[in-house]
């Protein structure tokens, strides 16, 4: 799938954060969509949008990144999944690997190295149907 | 067996003249120092250990409570010694002030004598003892406190921390590709370049807090250490071997370890760069593993350390050394004493934190103008190989009489208890001089002298071993030191007499004292040039050498 077919969804509920990954995918030429939580982003699931590939930050008020993730596994399992946080553990485990755990496609520190996002949102559309 | 040093603080010419008659009956005269002001007495009590000072009650011009209050200040209610107060009354109020105020014991003037100077001497060490004890005890909580205090705060920032500087980063980089297209401004670039850079560092700066306080997960694994530290020397020697001589000297069948490879690769750059940033003029550092039984005999020195199997690794360094304040303060979080940007004061409370998570512990030993060496001890990870037992002694002595001079008190009773169960027979003294005192009388049976080379407030081992060529020409000798005795470029005295690195293995020591014993009986031999370098270069004393 071509960039410009490709649309990603960005969840994070720091605006600043949201945005600059926003922008940084737009100009790679994708289409693009996002929410500040997990609800937010069901929401515009709901109403029919249709991301090939969702980034989400882990931990977020108001439906947080895991439940995010584990409802989009289930109910859509083409989109593609990337995990971004930046740190902190639940009973002593990285919440990263928590991610990892529950099945996405790839997961990225913070502070983010978006030439590294960059490379792989460009690997995920193009596996993606 | 040691000379007791007593320090009397009185203005009552009577009441030092009835103290020390009352000391005239124990079979060892102590040493007695008189003065008759607080002022004397602090000074004489900074320039020298004493074991007690008795004090009196009334100096003028309210000078007992001065000198109370002054010799109690830098130690938390603590003074350097034991105080037991001379009273003219056994007045209750005036007692328990004086006590509060950090004496120990106390006597009533009019009922001195042995009997009452004995029980109060004695126990007036005890307490300070048990207070001392304590007040270690309660030191070392509070750093564990000030380290977990950091962890929780950066668990709690380090995340905010992160997405701010996300947002920097990559508005820099955004900034950056909307001016590549309009391609003129380098001055600008440079500014754009700064802003990424000093974010990098912030974000440098996270990474090593989140592993510090172990917000970071601890991967670890079973390792050969030997083997992690090969890789790493090319590393070293690219980043800091350009003015650095690095040697290594690996033990041949190291036990593994089970830890967290990067973080101990970390620590071990890190010190490293701290070694190379105390040798501005170039040096050499040495990395050293060994296979080290820590045995029962350390939690007297060491509370807080299973015995038990341990790697150790060594790192030492020719450096400039450290002050005892400043080497009493590394390990805590933002302790640095570089420069503003070129240190954060964090890579030894990284290295603390990464040796407490694998179970283990490091240890300093620095001197000033001679070096430092950090000693890190892993347990050796449960299930590799088969568990070998603590090394079989292969020596054992046979009632020698082995004299311990050591200025650390702990160490030498440790040192002697150690000697007893090896079937030696001790007696100790904690500096040069005391023990040339107790080698001066020769009706004194001793075989072999075990000495640390450099001591505190007084004649240090090197110049010990010289005299004692003159005062008993081959005696067994062997030195002791802090250092690793890798370390020391062995010369002259060290090869003369064998040396062996402090905390030792009791095989290790077992062995060396065995060769000492037995060189005891030789004379110094005619070729050996006797140097003392690098520990001592008073040419003064090289005098007392016999050709
Ligand atoms: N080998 C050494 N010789 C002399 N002093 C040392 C040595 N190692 C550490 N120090 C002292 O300990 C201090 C703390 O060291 P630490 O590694 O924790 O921080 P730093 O080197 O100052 O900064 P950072 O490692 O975070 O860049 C140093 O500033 C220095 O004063
Ligand atoms: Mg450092």
């Amino acid at each position: 799938m071509s960039n410009h077919e490709c649309c990603v969804l960005v969840i994070d509920d720091e605006s600043g954060v949201r945005e600059v990954i926003f922008e940084s995918l737009r100009l790679c030429g994708y289409k693009m969509l996002q929410a500040e939580n997990g609800k937010n982003a069901m929401d515009l699931i709901e109403q029919g949008c249709r991301p090939n590939i969702v980034v989400t930050d882990l931990i977020m008020p108001e439906q947080d990144g895991m439940e995010t993730i584990q409802l989009l596994r289930q109910n859509f399992p083409q989109i593609k999944l990337v995990a971004i946080s930046g740190g902190g553990r639940r009973n002593n485990v990285d919440f990263l690997t928590l991610a990892d755990d529950l099945g996405v496609d790839a997961t990225l520190p913070k502070p983010l190295d978006m030439d590294e996002l960059e490379r792989i949102v460009q690997k995920l559309a193009a596996r993606a149907a | 067996m040691h000379t007791l040093k007593i320090l009397i603080i009185d203005d009552n010419i009577q009441g030092h003249e009835s103290l020390r008659r009352a000391f005239s009956s124990v079979n060892q005269q102590p040493a007695f120092t008189l003065v008759d002001t607080a002022q004397e007495g602090l000074k004489r009590l900074q320039e020298q250990k004493f074991d007690c000072v008795f004090l009196s009650g009334a100096l003028a011009k309210g000078g007992s409570a001065y000198f109370l209050q002054e010799a109690c200040a830098g130690g938390h209610g603590l003074a350097p010694a034991p105080i037991v107060m001379l009273m003219r009354h056994g007045r209750e109020q005036a007692v328990i002030e004086s006590i509060r105020c950090g004496a120990q014991d106390y006597l009533v003037r009019s009922n001195i004598t042995p009997d009452t100077v004995h029980i109060a001497l004695s126990q007036a060490m005890e307490i300070y003892d048990l207070k001392r004890r304590h007040k270690e005890a309660q030191e070392q909580l509070f750093q564990v406190q000030k380290l977990d205090a950091v962890g929780q705060l950066t668990g709690g920032i380090a995340h905010d921390f992160n997405n701010l500087l996300t947002v920097i980063l990559g508005n820099a980089r955004l900034l950056r590709k909307m001016m590549q297209d309009s391609d003129d401004d380098s001055a600008r670039k440079l500014r754009l370049e700064t802003i990424e850079t000093t974010a990098r560092r912030g974000a440098d700066l996270v990474r090593r807090l989140m592993v510090f306080s172990r917000q970071q997960s601890f991967d670890s694994k079973i390792v050969d250490i030997n083997e992690v530290i090969s890789q790493l020397t090319t590393l070293l020697t690219h980043t800091i071997g350009e003015t650095i001589f690095i040697k290594t000297l690996m033990e041949g069948d190291l036990w593994l370890a089970n830890i967290d490879v990067s973080q101990f690769e970390n620590v071990i750059v890190n010190m490293a760069v701290n070694a190379r940033d105390a040798m501005p003029k170039g040096g050499k550092l040495l990395i050293e593993t060994q296979n080290v039984f820590i045995e029962e005999d350390f939690k007297e020195k060491y509370p807080d350390i299973l015995p038990g199997p341990y790697v150790m690794v060594a790192i030492s360094d020719s450096g400039q050394g450290m002050e005892p304040e400043v080497a009493a303060r590394i390990f805590e979080p933002f302790f640095t004493t570089k420069e503003v940007g070129s240190g954060t004061g964090l890579g030894l409370s990284m290295a603390y934190g990464f040796a407490r998570e694998s179970g283990g512990f490091i240890h300093v030993y620095s001197e000033r103008g001679m070096g430092t060496v950090f000693r890190i001890y892993l347990p050796r990870a449960k299930h590799s190989s088969q568990i070998a037992p603590p090394p079989v002694e292969d020596s054992r002595g046979e009632g020698e009489m082995i004299l311990v001079v050591d200025d650390d008190e702990r160490l030498r009773q440790m040192t002697c208890a150690m000697l007893g169960r090896m079937g030696y027979e001790t007696c100790a003294a904690a500096n040069g001089e005391a023990a040339l005192a107790m080698l001066d009388d020769q009706s004194l049976r001793i075989d072999a002298v075990l000495t640390d080379i450099s001591m505190q407030g007084g004649m240090n081992g090197v110049d010990l071993a010289i005299n004692l060529e003159t005062l008993r020409p081959g005696i067994g000798i062997l030195f002791m030191t802090g250092f690793s005795e890798n370390a020391l470029s062995l010369s002259g005295l060290h090869k003369k007499y064998g040396i062996i690195g402090k905390p030792f293995r009791r095989d290790v020591l077992a062995r060396r004292l065995h060769e000492a014993l037995g060189q005891s009986a030789r004379a110094p031999q005619e070729d050996e040039e006797v140097k003392t370098a690098p520990l001592n270069d008073n040419k003064e004393k090289k005098s007392h050498v016999q050709p």
